[in-house]
């Protein structure tokens, strides 16, 4: 199953140059040319990014693919297909159809991979007996430590793997390494990292979410490691990723580093931002787990200096307490990778797509992850993850304390009459605070979380989420979404 | 060597400038000027005043100014003219000293440092003269002629074909660096960058292109001003020729026998609109227009989205400061609370005092940045449906032939970095269909693969021009109700891919689509 490269040396290319096109022409050039990875005759499967329905750089430079396609050909390739898993949700059809992406990649002598098998379940002449037929024949279980995962059969039979991994600012991992970019060859689905048996304490102290995610990463990895690895740094997307978000800058390096091994290729990556294997927990666990991460040293380096082109760059906040929002204070807990990624993403959107949202709901708390600091201001509670909910039952934020109205006519009687004061306490009620919003999960789908922000605040409070949602019903609630979930379900 | 019609001109107003303070009312002067390289005439006065205000904000605030006229012979270059102009109030040009050419030498390369060339003009003037200069404007002898040949008669030509012949003068000189001021101000830069950026386009053709989209209009401006208050008149008119006949006028409130009351705004903005028979008076103020182009100035070039975001969101502000930053004759039935209060009812917010300036920026770019991406290649396509009337719809060609314009623009970072004109023919080559997948297929191999293909129709364009900027506070739903529906038409608009929000426009009822963009455009919290 493991197809190996025809070169066993760790080579890696940094190439520079005025273009993408020419960036990645020129880094082929110094691996050898495009006749050391690809043979006459070979079915070609290219792992880009795909995410969202969005432009450059949530998905992959579509100018480098073109490129990259030309030069399969040129190198002999019978078919070349490209592929990946978007976030979940989005079966991959719906994407295709907003970017029209089946017809281009069809223009430049490519084929778009349905990995999901989404432009057959919209097929009413199918009865579902037919479609676990195709579901059947189109994955492949395999099991890695104990662990199955379906991995699409034009993957498993491609005779090359071409991973095209463009580099984005990543809250994780620092950045979108080629390793991360092989894990979406499943689907979103099966790469939820659960906490069942874990105590939650234990848990997030451990931060166990990210140890699974890591292991199932590089699980993932072992299944079918590229032929050849592309690491697009051309256009760098820093301070907010690896989708566009309010402080995404782009950086433009003009810089491509390729070989033929991931791990080496991601190394050289890290070294020119600067960043070494202790910086990167991904590789760390890599090396720890036995797989085989090369010293710097030992990586033969073509074409571009490293030393000359390495750069700082604005990484992701790491703390979901850094991001600054306007009217919602951020009180955390303890929380786990897990949590710290979807709130990430979540308060991300919200302080780029519903500014006037955000401005009409004043004093908003955010809690988050085990045990939180008590909020210091009423107004809004959020409770984002099962850890917050949990953890806060007692919370006196929860009850909200109530004295009783004075009697103002005893009151004055006895102003009048003269008497003394009496020394009664005021009643005190308790009621159960209202304004609490729960966002439950493990963690918490943020699809989920803004159907239920819009339900809580309503439409006429968020008026940016409204016109959202009536957007995205094109798209992410789409029929297709729901046959996604029967399709999974089956 | 200087064109005499303009150096009389010139000389006139240099005359006019030295004996205004001993004038016994210079506000009623009767003779008149032209603004340098125009047909326009003008009071002197009012001349002087631009001069005043404009100068020193945008072009340099210090006194004393050298030209010098240069002609590059066989790498070398050879003086031809020194003029020294004394201003006791920076850009005020009160006398004129031509001084010897051989004063000083400028060698051919010293021209790129021109920090350099000043300061030794500088010493050499100190020296010689006893003066010191703030400027130095240096132009090439090609710069002359073609100053010359624009002021051929330019007496007689009509505003549309000056502004056509302005436009080429300057783009042919910046382009060619033939003309060369330091220190240089930003008001330059913005010339020349923007010249840059349109790479190749005739800036006149990019002014009819514009100008074919204005509807017909009569409207003043009354400008206050700190000092001095000006009245400008504004005329587009189409002639039965279908040409279109431009009138800019100014004039200062004597001129029209008008006595201003500072007190009463909406009252002199009536008298003007009955002097000058328009049919709107607008009221500004001079201190926030001239705030407003010094931050374009300075923030335009290269057009970043947060510097693009930053104008709207000011010009948006301007707007929605109606009565308080601007006003206008008549009164907008639009700002009647009544009014107003009986479209809340029916379920409408549309108090335009309320516009949100902060919001509006921010989710138009946000929603751009999302679905074309930081970096993107967008091709625009201008069609023109009115002359393909005879053509249906489903015939080949139909596209090709009702292509007006095709642009290419390329972003970066959110940045808009290049602009190309794309040829006609060339992008409909070897396209047999109307399909827009067929012109990606197209463009592809002809100039990369585009992140979207936008075809959008003069006749929307004008409507929306019309109906939503030039009607703005109209209130009449009618047209503005129609204008959408344009805009939800595919014959008008159509892009490709179809991302969300195309498709959100094209497929919600107009009514629907208000009530729910609505509560962006305009803030809540209405009475």
């Amino acid at each position: 199953m493991l197809v190996q490269s025809k070169s066993k040396k760790l080579e890696v290319a940094i190439s520079k140059a005025n273009t993408p096109k020419e960036s990645l022409l020129k880094g082929i050039e110094i691996l050898g040319g495009i006749s050391k990875f690809i043979d006459e005759g070979d079915q070609v499967f290219i792992k880009f990014n795909l995410n969202l329905p969005g432009g450059f750089p949530t998905n992959t430079n579509f100018d480098v693919l073109e490129e990259l396609i030309k030069s399969c050909k040129e190198g002999g390739a019978s078919k070349i297909s490209l592929g990946s898993f978007p976030v979940k949700g989005i079966p991959i059809k719906v994407l295709s159809d907003i970017l029209n992406l089946k017809d281009y990649f069809k223009t430049i002598g490519a084929e778009l991979a349905f990995l999901d098998n989404s432009n057959y379940y919209d097929n009413k002449d199918l009865s579902i007996e037919q479609l676990k037929k195709i579901k059947r024949d189109s994955f492949t279980n395999v099991k890695i430590n104990e662990n199955d995962y379906p991995i699409p059969n034009i993957i498993l039979n491609s005779n090359k793997f071409i991973s095209v991994n463009q580099i984005n600012a990543n809250p994780l991992f620092k950045f979108n390494l080629s390793l991360l970019n092989s894990y979406s060859i499943i689907p979103a689905k099966y790469r939820k990292i659960g906490k069942t048996q874990y105590n939650t304490i234990e848990y997030n102290s451990a931060d166990q979410y990210k140890n699974d995610l890591i292991s199932d990463i590089l699980n993932i990895f072992t299944v079918k490691r590229p032929n050849l690895v592309i690491n697009d740094m051309f256009y760098l997307l820093e301070g907010a990723g690896p989708f566009i978000y309010k402080d995404s800058k782009i950086k433009k390096t003009n810089l491509m580093i390729l070989g033929e091994d991931a791990i080496s290729v991601d190394l050289i990556t890290l070294k020119i931002l600067n960043l070494e294997i202790d910086d990167c927990e991904l590789l760390q666990q890599a090396q720890s787990k036995n797989f085989s991460v090369p010293k710097i040293s030992n990586i033969k380096v073509l074409g571009e200096n490293i030393e000359e082109n390495s750069m700082n760059v604005k990484l992701c906040f790491s703390k979901i307490e850094d991001i600054k929002l306007k009217n919602i204070f951020t009180y955390p807990g303890k929380y786990c990778s897990g949590c710290f990624k979807q709130a990430y993403h979540l308060i991300n959107f919200m302080k780029t797509y519903m500014v006037k949202d955000l401005t009409y709901n004043s004093t908003n708390s955010f809690l988050i992850g085990e045990s939180p600091i008590e909020p210091e201001k009423m107004g809004n509670v959020i409770l984002f993850g099962d850890c917050a909910i949990n953890s806060t039952k007692n919370y006196k934020f929860r009850k909200l304390i109530i004295e009783s109205r004075k009697n103002l006519i005893a009151e004055a009687k006895n102003k009048l009459f003269k008497k003394p004061k009496a020394k009664k306490k005021p009643k005190i009620k308790e009621k159960p605070n209202k304004n609490i919003l729960e966002l439950p999960g493990c963690p918490p789908d943020i699809f989920n979380c803004l159907e239920l922000i819009m339900k809580y605040y309503g439409k006429k409070n968020v008026p940016n989420l409204n016109l959202l949602t009536k957007m995205n019903e094109f798209w992410v609630n789409g029929k297709l979404a729901d046959e996604l979930k029967n399709w999974e379900a089956l | 060597m200087i064109n005499k019609k303009f150096r009389d001109n010139w000389l006139k107003i240099i005359s006019f400038n030295k004996n205004r303070d001993i004038l016994e009312d210079p506000e009623k002067v009767k003779e008149v000027v032209r603004i340098p390289l125009s047909p326009i005439t003008i009071n002197p006065n009012i001349l002087y005043y631009f001069f005043e205000i404009l100068y020193p904000k945008f072009i340099n605030d210090q006194q004393n100014i050298l030209d010098i006229i240069i002609h590059e012979v066989d790498k070398k270059n050879k003086i031809l003219g020194l003029f020294l102009y004394k201003t006791k109030k920076a850009g005020i040009h009160e006398t004129v000293e031509s001084l010897p050419d051989k004063l000083f030498k400028i060698k051919s390369l010293e021209i790129e440092r021109l920090d350099d060339i000043f300061s030794k003009v500088q010493s050499v003037l100190l020296k010689e003269k006893n003066i010191q200069i703030s400027s130095i404007r240096i132009f090439k002898k090609e710069a002359i002629d073609l100053i010359n040949k624009h002021s051929e008669k330019i007496e007689e030509v009509s505003l549309f074909e000056f502004l056509n012949r302005i436009m080429d003068l300057i783009q042919k000189i910046l382009e060619k660096d033939l003309f060369l001021i330091y220190p240089e101000p930003i008001f330059f830069h913005f010339l020349k960058s923007g010249i840059k950026l349109l790479n190749k386009i005739r800036l006149s053709n990019f002014f009819k292109f514009i100008e074919k989209f204005l509807p017909e209009f009569n409207t003043s401006l009354l400008i206050n001003g700190n000092r001095k208050n000006l009245i400008v008149l504004l005329q587009k008119t189409i002639l039965k020729s279908k040409k279109s006949d431009l009138t800019l006028k100014f004039f200062s409130p004597e001129e029209l026998g008008i006595n201003l009351n500072d007190s009463d705004i909406k009252n002199n903005l009536s008298i003007i609109q009955e002097k000058l028979k328009t049919e709107k008076v607008y009221c500004l103020n001079q201190n926030d227009i001239l705030s407003f182009i010094s931050d374009l100035f300075e923030l335009l070039f290269p057009i970043t989205k947060e510097n693009l975001k930053f104008l709207f969101q000011k010009a948006l502000f301007g707007y929605r400061s109606f009565e308080t930053h601007w006003n206008m004759v008549p009164r907008p039935t639009i700002y009647n609370s009544l009014i107003r209060f009986l479209i809340h009812l029916i379920g409408f917010n549309l108090n335009l005092k309320k516009i949100s300036h902060w919001a509006i920026p921010e989710v138009i770019f946000n929603y751009i940045d999302f679905y074309f991406g930081l970096n993107s290649k967008i091709l625009l396509i201008i069609s023109d449906l009115n002359r393909t009337k005879k053509i249906k719809g489903s015939q080949d060609n139909f596209l090709k032939n009702s292509c007006l314009y095709a642009f290419l623009l390329e972003f970066e970072d959110s940045t808009l970095k290049n602009i190309r004109v794309i040829n006609k023919e060339k992008l409909f080559s070897d396209i047999n269909s109307n399909s827009l997948s067929s012109i990606r297929r197209a463009s592809i191999e002809k100039f990369g693969s585009p992140s979207a293909i936008i075809i959008l129709d003069k006749f929307l364009l004008q409507s929306i021009v019309k109906n939503f900027i030039f009607n703005h506070s109209k209130f009449s739903f009618i047209p503005k109700f129609k204008t959408l529906k344009l805009l939800k038409n595919e014959k008008y608009f159509t892009m490709y891919p179809e991302f969300p929000f195309y498709k959100l426009i094209k497929k919600k009822r107009s009514i629907s689509l208000l009530k729910l963009t609505l509560p962006i455009i305009i803030d809540k919290f209405e009475f």
